[in-house]
């Protein structure tokens, strides 16, 4: 019973939100950083529909490329909504269902451990993969793949 | 115990409840059964294997002639005679094994990386329909896990007729 109220009174509790205006913002920037790399690699690699892509989806159901820039379009809209604080969580929820999305569409640019269904992606942008798989690290994994964005690797041999 | 507070917390009304018992379940199931998946996708892998695939590509002709593709680059004609060339690489980009011939990372594990390398070859087959020739693709990977030589292992898919 005191867990219980202890609990309550967490989620009840009142305070300054200036620091949880500081969380939406850095969530807002790295959503941003997220709509910037899926334009970069459809600029660079071209539309993921147009080669081998793994997909949960029948293909019914894979936007076209001109779709698909839509969502992208959208995607940096919403994230600049996150950042400014207008429709905020509407923004989020949008982005989130976009990126859960994107990524049943093709699975192949997101680490393993992303869970597309989870609600908490309106909070987390996910995480793409950019290391250059082909050239193989020290211990397996690409160069650049430790945790921080690498140069995108995505070129035809 | 900080995850339980915020999951306890979003959890609190019941309209909500059952969904989040529903969401919890459904990522406990997905985490127990990770093992059981060939990409043990929805499971974190701290420490990635320090294995790597070789995939050699050929393509089964008819009459069961194999054809070695070299370079990642093939002719073929259509059904009604006319060639055309094919880029293993230009259908299938990394991270999948784009690279044919020669050693590709396989952080996700041997099977997860012959897994995809399966469906490339299924994808490739079922994107290539100028090529009338080709009967099957026909694949030995050669692969190490971390720095061991395992058996090859061949995979083949049919195309369709």
């Amino acid at each position: 019973m005191r867990l219980d109220s202890t609990l309550r009174r967490l989620r009840d509790e009142e305070g300054d939100t200036y620091l949880l205006a500081l969380v939406r913002i850095g969530f807002g920037l790295l959503l941003l950083n997220e709509a910037w790399l899926a334009t970069t690699q459809l600029r660079d690699a071209g539309y993921f529909g147009g080669y081998f892509h793994q997909s949960f989806l029948p293909d019914g159901l894979v936007p076209s490329v001109g779709v698909y820039q839509g969502v992208l379009g959208v995607q940096f809209v919403a994230a600049a909504l996150v950042v400014a604080g207008r429709a905020a969580r509407s923004a989020l929820l949008v982005a989130a269902a976009l990126l859960v999305y994107v990524m049943l569409c093709d699975r192949l640019w997101f680490h393993h451990y992303v869970t597309p269904w989870r609600p908490s992606r309106r909070f987390s942008p996910s995480r793409r993969v950019t290391g250059n798989w082909s050239s193989v690290g020290p211990c397996g994994s690409p160069r650049g793949q430790s945790g921080r964005r690498a140069r995108s690797a995505r070129r035809s041999p | 115990m900080a995850i339980a507070i915020v999951a306890w917390t979003v959890c609190w009304t019941s309209a909500r409840a059952l969904f989040c018992a529903g969401f919890f379940g459904v990522e406990l199931l997905l985490i127990a059964t990770a093992g059981t998946r060939a990409d043990r996708s929805y499971a974190f892998r701290m420490f990635p294997e320090s294995s790597t695939i070789t995939v050699h590509l050929s393509r089964r002709l008819d009459g069961g002639k194999v054809a070695r593709v070299e370079g990642g680059h093939w002719q073929a004609r259509d059904c009604a005679g006319a060639v055309h060339s094919f880029q293993w690489g230009a259908m299938v980009r990394l991270p999948a094994p784009g690279w044919l011939d020669r050693p590709v990372g396989a952080p996700y594990g041997v099977e997860s990386e012959v897994e995809r390398t399966r469906d490339a070859m299924r994808w490739v087959a079922d994107h290539t329909p100028e090529d009338c020739e080709t009967r099957a693709l026909v694949a030995q990977v050669e692969a190490t896990r971390n720095g061991r030589a395992l058996e090859p292992i061949d995979v083949e898919v049919a195309r369709a007729p």
